[in-house]
């Protein structure tokens, strides 16, 4: 721009001279005669100057008028350097302080907050802070300092942390030795933690931070003290928790005693939940109540304190508690039933704590029992704590039983972080029931399962026995049936010899022997074919009583041989069974020869006969050698024999003939007891396998 | 003198019954399977005939029916070593059935027993 009015100025300088020289020349007139040349040239050139300038300053002002003109129609904006340009910038420039002045009391302010805020955080931070010097003097305290102490300031600040902390902190292995540690400089930062018992029972913890710091030269000490009771007992809790599922998993889920009580011990265990008594009540459907099964904790106040005593010098875990269970020898005592059982609440007390957490399926927090219209007064004065908690277990959505839980002893509010772990070892507890009954329900499965399995593997050996001596008996037909040839005509070649050489001595004698032998195999064999063949009963009605006594006739003289007595003990209204009477008669036979074989010389042997519930009974008892359990339980089965020289047979014979007589045939008997053998024929014989026919057809 | 034919494939126990029986004063013939003891039976009367079930090429029961169809009144004994043919019903038309045995007098009383009582 200023370039351009310089080129004006030289352009206009020649032509301004050039109408200087032609103004000297047409008016130098005497008037002018005492202008120069030289003035001349000056004034035009003032001339010309003041026309630039005029020239310059007309434009220059019509500038912003067009452009204010362009402006106002919303055409432009400033542009050029005009005096509203001027009159811009220098809004702008105050819009910039102005700007800057706010952003410094923005960031004063900030800063005033930040300061405000950090001291507020120091001031009200949850631990205690406390700024010592090297002398142990106190510099400056938080607020928290001053609620713990219950101190004024002026009482604690410019006092040693000796004199005003309490003496628990600064306690051997506390504060102090954490002083000399960190004082001497050895250590820069330490920290530890603190625990306090009542009555065995954690009260406080506390964790302890000491740390230099230095400012501007001078070494001071930040001591720092947090109180970490809630964190350290909820670590605790959930160790208890996790000792009482772990004591659980390894005990046996039939053993339901031992499962409640070790919940009951999570319960009631110092540093967990920490209630001072937990007793467990059980649905009784059939008595209409909910009635105390047993409970846990001490009996009185002096109880209590001399068992957590105990338990804090000795200094016993969860575990050990758990433990505890197997120790006692009376569990009764241990585990308060006789109080417990006093505890109950009949389903009809509607209104009553106990049924609302049925009722609704969730704990309920008794403050005052005393004038709680939901305790009734006669539960109060067995419960005696007039502060509980009442706790639901549910089982497969039914409420199983209730856990009261309450701190009698110590008086220590029931606040919702107990609340929250008594809710789950009752969700425990439900667990572990639940668990135990479908554990027992898998055993009695087990147990069927079992039975049938046995069962059905009787059967399959019963079977596999009775095939076994089915094929036994099929082949001990044919080589019977092979053999009886060849012995017929030995036998009988044998009495040949013998009739023919009657008189002469030992020929006769041999061919004698030879027919006994013969003889002997003969009844063998008819032994085995008698069973091998099938047993069709041909039933008629027959006086059993008469049967027995021509059997018994049978044995006279064998009877009086051995001097044996022989009872007969009939009843007298026997009916008359429709029978087969050659089979019946070979099976009375067969008994009564063992029997008879069976006694020592001048034994007895009785024979009894009664009816009973439509069955007639007959008993062969004899006082001989008795028998033992093997034979007892393979006499029945075919070839099985004691006898030397026997085939086993008679007594199979026996009970296949009272089978086929829908009866029974059974042994009692005992070394050195005697037998009696016990046959049981029903009366009515109209589903038996043989036709009835009358007796005297 | 009665004539009896004992049917029998055992030539021991043919010798056996065949001395026992001429002992008790009878004749007797001898026959080794039902086929030989038809042809006889058609040939020549007998008074009685002891017939053994168990027999090559036709077996006693069967014999039994034919020689009841020729000779309908002759006395026929079952001799033999199963006991299990007795509940057959062809065996009911023996007029008796006798379980072998080396003891014959069971055999003996019975055949006396059908000839006499014929008499």
């Amino acid at each position: 721009m200023k370039k351009r009015y310089l080129l004006l100025i030289l352009a206009l300088l020649p032509v301004v001279t050039l109408l200087g020289i032609s103004m000297y020349y047409i008016v130098r007139g005497p008037a002018l005669g005492r202008f120069s040349i030289s003035w001349t040239i000056f004034l035009a050139g003032i001339i010309t100057c003041i026309l630039i300038a005029s020239f310059v300053l007309i434009k220059e002002l019509l500038i912003p008028v067009r452009e204010i003109r362009e402006y106002l129609k919303g055409k432009t904006r400033y542009q050029s350097y005009s005096v509203l340009r001027i009159f811009e910038d220098l809004t702008e420039e105050i819009e910039r302080l102005r700007r800057e002045d706010l952003e410094r009391k923005e960031e004063f302010k900030e800063f005033t907050y930040l300061r405000g805020l950090s001291e507020s955080i120091i001031y009200n931070f949850p631990n205690y802070l406390i700024i010592m010097d090297s002398e142990k003097n106190i510099l400056f305290i938080n607020r928290n300092v001053i609620d713990w102490l219950g101190r004024e300031v002026k009482d604690i600040v410019g006092h040693t942390f000796e004199e005003v902390l309490p003496q628990e902190i600064l306690g051997e292995g506390s504060l102090r030795s954490l002083w000399e540690k960190v004082s001497r400089g050895g250590a820069t930062r330490t920290t530890v933690d603190i625990s306090l018992y009542i009555l065995g029972r954690l009260d406080k913890v506390y964790n302890i931070y000491l740390s230099p710091i230095r400012i501007e030269e001078r070494t001071l000490f930040l001591l720092m003290i947090n109180d970490i009771t809630l964190s350290r007992k909820r670590e605790l809790q959930i160790y208890d928790f996790r000792s009482v599922s772990e004591f659980i998993r390894g005990v046996s889920r039939t053993d339901f005693e031992r499962l409640l009580f070790a919940i009951m011990t999570g319960i009631t265990s110092g540093d967990g939940a920490g209630f001072n008594r937990a007793f467990l009540l059980l649905a009784e459907d059939e008595r209409g109540e909910f009635r105390g099964r047993f409970g846990l904790g001490p009996r009185s106040r002096e109880e209590a304190y001399t068992i957590w005593g105990d338990i804090a010098s000795q200094h016993k875990d969860m575990t050990e508690l758990l433990h505890n269970y197997d120790r006692v020898e009376d569990k009764e005592s241990l585990l308060l039933s006789d109080y417990a059982q006093r505890i109950a609440v009949p389903y009809s007390r509607d209104q009553d704590i106990v049924m609302q957490t049925v009722r609704e399926k969730k704990c309920f927090v008794v403050n005052d029992a005393r004038t709680d219209d939901r305790v009734a007064q006669e539960f109060n004065d067995v419960y005696q704590a007039n502060s509980f908690i009442s706790v639901p277990i549910v089982v497969r959505d039914k409420v199983y039983g209730i856990i009261l839980a309450d701190n009698i002893y110590t008086n220590e509010p029931i606040d919702m972080d107990r609340v929250q772990l008594i809710n789950i070892f009752g969700l425990l507890c439900g667990l572990v029931i639940e668990n135990s009954q479908a554990f027992q329900e898998l055993g009695q499965r087990m147990e069927e399962l079992k039975k049938a399995y046995s069962d059905l593997k009787e059967a399959h050996d019963d079977l596999s026995e009775k095939e076994k001596f089915a094929a036994m008996g099929r082949m001990a037909a044919v080589v019977s049936h092979e053999i009886r040839n060849p012995l017929v005509t030995i036998g009988g070649f044998a009495r040949l010899i013998k009739r023919k050489c009657s008189g002469l001595g030992p020929v006769e004698q041999n061919a004698e022997i030879i027919i006994e032998e013969v003889e002997r195999l003969e009844s063998i064999l008819a032994n085995i074919m008698d069973y091998t063949k099938p047993l069709s009963p041909v039933l008629r009605n027959e006086n059993l009583n008469e049967i027995l006594h021509e059997t018994v006739r049978m044995f006279r003289r064998a009877v009086k041989v051995k001097k044996i007595k022989l009872k007969e003990e009939f009843g007298r209204k026997i009916p008359e069974v429709a029978l087969d009477r050659r089979q019946i008669k070979q099976v009375f036979i067969n008994i009564l020869k063992n029997a008879i074989e069976s006694v020592e010389e001048e034994g007895t042997v009785t024979i009894s006969t009664y009816c009973r519930d439509d069955h007639l009974f007959v008993e062969f008892r004899d006082d001989g050698v008795g028998i033992d359990q093997y034979t007892k339980e393979n006499m029945f089965n075919p070839f099985f024999t004691t006898k030397e020289g026997g085939v086993g047979l008679g007594l199979s014979i026996c009970k296949r003939i009272i089978d086929s007589h829908k009866g029974e045939i059974e042994v009692v008997s005992g070394p050195s007891q005697g037998s009696t053998f016990k046959i049981k024929l029903p009366i009515d014989q109209k589903g038996g396998s043989g036709d009835v026919q009358d007796s005297d057809s | 003198m009665y004539r009896i034919l004992i049917v029998e494939d055992d030539e021991h126990q043919q010798m056996l019954y065949k001395e026992e029986l001429e002992s008790e004063g009878y004749e007797v013939e001898l026959a080794g399977d039902g086929e030989v003891a038809i042809r006889k039976v058609e040939d020549e009367d007998y008074h009685l005939i002891i017939l053994d079930i168990r027999m090559p090429r036709m077996d006693g029961i069967e014999s039994l029916g034919k020689i009841l169809d020729k000779k309908g009144n002759v006395p026929v004994i079952l001799h033999t070593a199963y006991s299990s043919y007795k509940d057959s019903f062809m065996s009911w038309a023996a007029d008796a059935y006798v379980v072998k045995s080396s003891n014959l007098d069971e055999l003996k009383s019975k055949v006396r027993e059908l000839l006499e009582g014929k008499k």
